[in-house]
């Protein structure tokens, strides 16, 4: 069965990942930032799943985990990890190293995952790599105020999936984008309109029929394109 | 009443143009520059100089406290650094783009945060954000130069952010596209001139209300897409 790698597996949309493709008799590899509190992603049944200490921010463990499975082709790396500060994004309300900690989490911690990982996605039968972005990260997404550190780094991170499509074509990885919808989870809170398993069997809908073609893509959850 | 117009990486290139022209055409020009004491061609502008880098929050509140109460007709958020010689797949300095980030995109958003309140008293209430067409998402389809790229998508968001949270003080903000221009950071090849760039800036300012505000414009006032 195929091998799949998520980051920020422990709850919310990263969780719901590898809890379908557990289910679907997957081999799952959840990144976590502290495997103590991860007994729900160890419990998940199915197929064989493997819990990695890795914090997206912590390059020395992405190349860790990377050396550990360094005979393990992985056939979707799945971007998760993200982050999210509520009222604290808007104007006026943050510092630099707030604003930072985000590109660390959304952009830096994405790049350095594909340099880590990609001989392992390009030894694969799918070779697939899916950044989550945001609509947040899309000029012209309705907004009634700006989340600074949030929508500039999810654009800065569809800038780079944008990139890496081009740079890694050649060995014949598909890199996209998705904005998963306004899914109900810790971070986004319960008012959202959207369930986690709907978001996520919509995506994995869409990776499941992902070829060279759609690569550079930006979509929502149920298939619609999203322009930039 | 004299207009006024604030421009943050005035000791060159782009930034110095700026000054000259706005100077020129009798305008009260604020020239910031981190190193006032070696822009000698500042000086002989004969312009206001400050000392200001925008990758410093503190050099920025000690500005903003040197100000307070002056009207600013213009911001021009021109200070920008390329991003240095790391920004390929497998070899990213993460370092450099931290930096990059905070002189880039940082900087000029902390500047918009320090000076509304000086823009939002004027006349001309306008920033603009000297940003690249290599922020384009739409554009990208060469790969590599990932840092400064997305400190410009970055910068580009910021803007559209902005356009949405100051429209009610009434404040015009856009995005530019200079060109390819010959400058330290362009190099002697480039095909557009200062003087023709920040011409075509110019004019486009000039005729951009608060309905463009959130726009990403080439030099000579055509749209760019995101």
């Amino acid at each position: 069965m195929p091998t799949v790698l998520i980051t920020g597996a422990s709850r919310g949309i990263g969780f719901e990942f590898a809890h379908q493709y557990a289910v679907d008799g997957w081999s799952v590899h959840g990144c976590v930032r502290d495997p103590a509190q991860a007994g729900a992603l160890r419990a998940l049944s199915g197929g064989l799943v493997t819990v990695h200490k890795l914090d997206v921010t912590r390059h020395d463990q992405i190349a860790e985990v990377a050396t550990i499975l360094k005979d393990t082709p992985i056939d979707l790396l799945i971007n998760n990890a993200g982050m999210w500060i509520g009222e604290d994004e808007h104007f006026g309300r943050f510092n630099n190293e707030q604003w930072m900690e985000q590109f660390r989490v959304h952009v830096f911690g994405t790049m350095a995952m594909c340099e880590a990982f990609v001989d392992h996605v390009a030894t694969s039968e799918k070779k697939l790599m899916v950044n989550i972005s945001s609509g947040n990260g899309c000029f012209g997404w309705p907004r009634d105020t700006g989340d600074y550190p949030y929508d500039t780094s999810k654009a800065a991170l569809n800038l780079i999936t944008k990139g890496l499509s081009t740079d890694l074509r050649d060995r014949g990885i598909t890199v996209m984008c998705f904005t998963p919808g306004n899914v109900a989870t810790d971070m986004s809170g319960p008012d959202a309109d959207l369930q986690p398993g709907e978001s996520i069997t919509g995506m994995r809908r869409v990776i499941a029929h992902l070829d060279a073609s759609q690569t550079g893509s930006f979509v929502r959850y149920n298939g619609e394109i999203m322009p930039w | 009443m004299t207009s006024s117009v604030l421009i943050t990486g005035a000791n060159r290139g782009v930034g110095l143009e700026f000054a000259r022209q706005y100077a020129a055409d009798g305008w009260r020009v604020l020239a910031c520059c981190r190193a006032p004491e070696q822009s000698d061609a500042l000086q002989q502008l004969g312009v206001e100089i400050h000392p200001l880098d925008v990758a410093d929050p503190a050099s920025i509140v000690a500005l903003k406290a040197a100000l307070v109460g002056m009207p600013i007709d213009l911001l021009v958020n021109n200070a920008g650094v390329s991003g240095g010689d790391h920004q390929s797949f497998g070899d990213i300095d993460y370092t450099a783009w931290e930096q990059t980030l905070i002189t880039n995109t940082f900087g000029p958003y902390r500047m918009v945060e320090a000076f509304v309140d000086n823009i939002a008293i004027s006349t001309g209430k306008t920033i603009a954000n000297i940003s690249s067409h290599m922020g384009s998402i739409t554009h990208y389809d060469s790969g590599d130069e990932y840092i400064y790229r997305s400190s410009k998508t970055a910068l580009n968001m910021v803007s559209y952010n902005l356009s949405i949270d100051l429209k009610d003080r009434g404040v015009t903000v856009l995005a530019f596209h200079p060109g390819w221009v010959v400058t330290d950071m362009g190099g002697p090849d480039a095909p557009v001139t200062p003087s023709d760039s920040v011409q075509g800036i110019r004019r486009t300012i000039a005729q951009c209300g608060p309905e463009k505000s959130g726009a990403f414009l080439n030099y000579d006032g055509t749209s760019l897409p995101w």
